[in-house]
């Protein structure tokens, strides 16, 4: 008999990918949601990503996403109690941070933290005990090898049971899905699905001591519970109510500090408007000033140029007149040839003459006057160039005093106007320096307050753990399930299904009783050579254990996820080569032909619509091209690589 | 118009280096003068400045008073390094002088060449009394001061101060 309340629930809310850039948001909704679009633009690792929040021991990741994401958070609610999930992208062995609550808040909580694995041991606890706490699940040890009386006990984790939630891209339509060629961890997976079902031969003693676990556990939470709240009692702690209280009046007085700081800047700033005129006026002197610095700089260039022009002509003439008394005095004969002393060649005069000037004494002499003329009238230049130099620098020196005197002044009413206004804010943004210290530490011990107060909601998790697993222990106590009647009811359900998507011939449809996985027209899943028929079959299989839950009582969490539904029987079947050709015609399945993929999306509509407490995500390459617009309100992420429409080019959307 | 360069004029030239070989004869002995010295001794001296600085750098108790004209002048501001060089106008003007028997040139070895003043070129060099060219014969008597020192070594000492 269904009993409906007894069943777990883990409801995916909200994911976050915190990257270096910006955060990634995807929102999840109850019932059906798709995901889809190009390959290689994050699809798939937003799956992945939710495998790892809850617990994978690793996440397989695109690159864009490696080379952008830091962190990622998982909101999500575990039997109607929310909770945030964060864990690190690039270390899988730091513990993973739980924080009681909504991941706008996670600022204001102090996070537990868990092992993510269970080969890690100290002082914490196991993320996956965790997760099995809040479902109502028991921490339950399983046979390793059932047929064996002396088998090893190994503990079952929450990543065994989501084995039967979540088929990636690799398994949907794979033969290898539920370790079914691992002999070494198949038995252990067929008593996972045992346990899901409520059929596991132990299971009565298993949920005894479990109930006997989560009490023991309970009560260690309600002495630290009551440790801590007498301690806080004890040191006169304020209580939670009354820290809410005191945050709230810091805001209003800070809100008021703020207030009175923007109205003394604006008072300060019109009373300041008064100055403005001498403002302008030094302004007006500093770019006369500037003018007439850079009119001196000049003019001393050039005064500067002109004397070292004089200082050369004077020296030519000097040289001239040396060039004409020598002139004067030594008579050079113009041809002439003689033996030298240095090369004992013959040198000619006329070609050592070549090598230098030669001018007659009357050129010289003209050159003479002219360079006499030129000193002369440089001497005038120099000294008209003097006397403008030192009329500029009068004038400089004393529109330089006139504008000192001016900022003196402004400097002088400017402190006298400003110092008040000054001194008034130093107070108050004084006082708001020790509001907001005060408001740190309230922040501080509304925490801890919190903390306590999830230990007692910790406790209150057991509570209803405990309640769920004495109604299943009641329940088996009655009437156990028989395995049988349980196949059965999933063949059922895995029957419907193939009608719905309209597989042709569909008989020899039931169960496995040795691998619990399907067997359809009498051929084992392993067998079907079809990867049409396979992807299916895997889908209704998944899909099967989640809506068997729907009206019995059993440990499946309500949620589905399933990569690529379209494997083989899609759009983009081409890109599948494990099938045989003759055997999908056997099936009526046809390269191009949507008509079994669209009456699989129509079946997950019925399924949302039927509003059964379930979550259902599922990624594709496409939609079936008559569904596009009827599929709108369930598509939480569609991505395009090249952006068209608007569209995110993918999951990190913020890529060249 | 002719552009008139009075630097490169020959007599002005020959006047000068008759007065580099008179002017650093020791106790009016003649002093063994090479081509090497007397193109450092005639870049020092028509580039007072510079000889000034070098006189300091070296230590030297005679000192050049450096007249308002030579210093801040375009010759001094903008010094031409390249005559620090120039063998081959002061060759050629030695073989001037020499032709016309006013410095007498006679080569010692494969190296080296004696240079002396003639009895005319001592009588000359009495005779020139043109301001530029007496301030020259100042020069060249601070240099005398400078005949203890290699050639070579002078020029790196020059090169410094004209570097910086």
């Amino acid at each position: 008999m269904a009993n409906l309340l007894s069943n777990p629930k883990l409801h995916l809310r909200k994911l976050i990918l915190v990257g270096s850039r910006k955060s990634y948001i995807v929102h999840f909704q109850k019932g059906l949601n798709i995901i889809y679009g190009d390959s290689d633009t994050g699809k798939s690792s937003i799956l992945n990503l939710i495998d790892y929040l809850l617990g994978a021991s690793q996440v397989f990741l695109y690159p864009q996403l490696q080379e952008t994401g830091k962190y990622c958070l998982l909101e999500v609610e575990l039997n109607n109690k929310i909770y945030t999930i964060k864990r690190d992208i690039f270390s899988p062995n730091k513990e993973i941070e739980v924080f009681a609550g909504l991941i706008e808040n996670i600022d204001d909580l102090f996070p537990t933290k868990y092992y993510p694995s269970f080969r890690q041991s100290g002082e914490l606890e196991h993320f996956s005990d965790f997760l099995l706490a809040n479902l109502g699940l028991p921490n339950i040890k399983i046979k390793e090898s059932p047929s064996k009386a002396d088998s090893k006990m190994d503990r079952m984790s929450f990543r065994d049971i989501f084995k039967f939630c979540y088929f990636n891209q690799d398994q949907v339509g794979s033969r290898e899905i539920l370790n079914i060629n691992n002999y070494a961890l198949a038995p252990k997976t067929r008593e996972v699905f045992k346990f899901i079902f409520n059929a596991l031969d132990s299971e009565i003693t298993e949920i005894q001591a479990a109930i006997a676990a989560a009490m023991t556990k309970q009560s260690e939470l309600n002495k630290k519970h009551n440790t801590v709240a007498f301690f806080l009692r004890d040191t006169d702690f304020k209580s939670y109510e009354s820290l809410l209280q005191t945050k709230d009046d810091i805001d209003v007085q800070i809100e008021a500090l703020n207030i009175g700081l923007k109205s003394l800047n604006s008072d300060m700033l019109s009373n300041s408007e008064i100055y403005s005129d001498t403002r302008a006026q030094i302004v007006d002197y500093d770019k006369t000033l500037y003018s007439m610095m850079e009119e001196a700089e000049v003019a001393n260039i050039t005064l500067r140029n002109n004397i070292s022009l004089k200082k050369e002509y004077q020296q030519d003439i000097q040289k001239i007149k040396a060039s004409i008394e020598i002139l004067d005095k030594v008579q050079i004969p113009t041809e002439h040839v003689f033996p030298c002393p240095i090369c004992s060649n013959d040198v000619k005069v006329n070609d050592i003459r070549a090598s230098f000037d030669e001018y007659t004494k009357a050129d010289m002499q003209t050159e003479l006057r002219t360079l006499q003329k030129r000193v002369l009238e440089l001497d005038t230049l120099i000294s008209q160039l003097k006397a403008s130099i030192g009329d500029k620098q009068t004038t400089l020196d004393s529109t330089k005093i006139s504008a000192n005197n001016l900022r003196n002044k402004l400097d002088r009413e400017s402190k006298e106007l400003v110092s008040p206004f000054v001194s008034q804010v130093e107070q108050l943004t004084s006082q708001k320096a020790t509001l907001l210290e005060l408001k740190r530490s309230t922040d501080y011990h509304i925490k801890i307050r919190q903390t306590l107060s999830e230990l007692n909601n910790q406790s209150m998790v057991y509570d209803s753990q405990i309640y769920m697993l004495r109604g299943k222990l009641n329940l088996l106590e009655e009437e156990s399930p028989k395995i049988g009647a349980i196949l059965n009811g999933l063949a059922d359900i895995l029957r419907d299904f193939l009608a719905v998507i309209k597989m042709k011939a569909i008989y020899g449809i039931s169960i496995s009783e040795k691998t619990f996985l399907p067997i359809v027209r009498d051929t084992d899943y392993i067998n079907l050579t079809s990867g049409g028929v396979r992807t299916l079959v895997s889908i209704g299989y998944l899909l099967s254990l989640l809506q068997y839950s729907f009206t019995n009582s059993t440990n499946h969490p309500g949620l589905v996820m399933i990569d690529t539904v379209g494997k083989y029987i899609g759009k983009t079947s081409i890109h599948y080569t494990d099938t045989d050709n003759a055997s999908d015609l056997s099936y009526d399945i046809k390269q191009g032909d949507e008509t079994k993929y669209t009456e699989m999306y129509k079946y997950f509509l019925e399924m949302s619509k039927a509003k059964h407490s379930h979550q259902l995500i599922v990624v594709d390459n496409d939609l079936p091209s008559s569904l596009e617009e009827v599929l709108k309100p369930f598509i939480i992420k569609h991505f395009d690589e090249n952006g068209r429409n608007g569209l995110p080019k993918g999951f990190i959307d913020d890529i060249a | 118009m002719m552009f008139f360069n009075p630097d490169s004029e020959i007599n002005l030239n020959m006047a000068r280096l008759l007065i580099l070989v008179v002017g650093t004869r020791q106790n009016n002995e003649e002093f063994a003068l090479n081509i090497d010295r007397l193109v450092t001794y005639d870049f020092l001296s028509r580039n007072p400045v510079v000889l000034a600085r070098l006189l300091i750098q070296l230590g030297k108790a005679v000192k050049i008073n450096v007249k308002d004209y030579e210093s801040g002048s375009l010759t001094e501001t903008y010094i031409n390094r390249s005559s620090l060089y120039d063998y081959h106008n002061t060759k050629a003007v030695l073989q001037l002088l020499h032709n016309y028997k006013i410095l007498l040139l006679s080569r010692l070895d494969s190296q080296e060449v004696s240079i002396k003043a003639s009895e005319l070129g001592i009588i000359l060099y009495s005779d020139l009394i043109s301001e530029y060219l007496v301030r020259f014969k100042e020069i060249a008597l601070t240099l005398k001061s400078l005949n203890s020192i290699s050639p070579s070594s002078l020029r790196g000492h020059i090169n410094f101060i004209i570097n910086g």
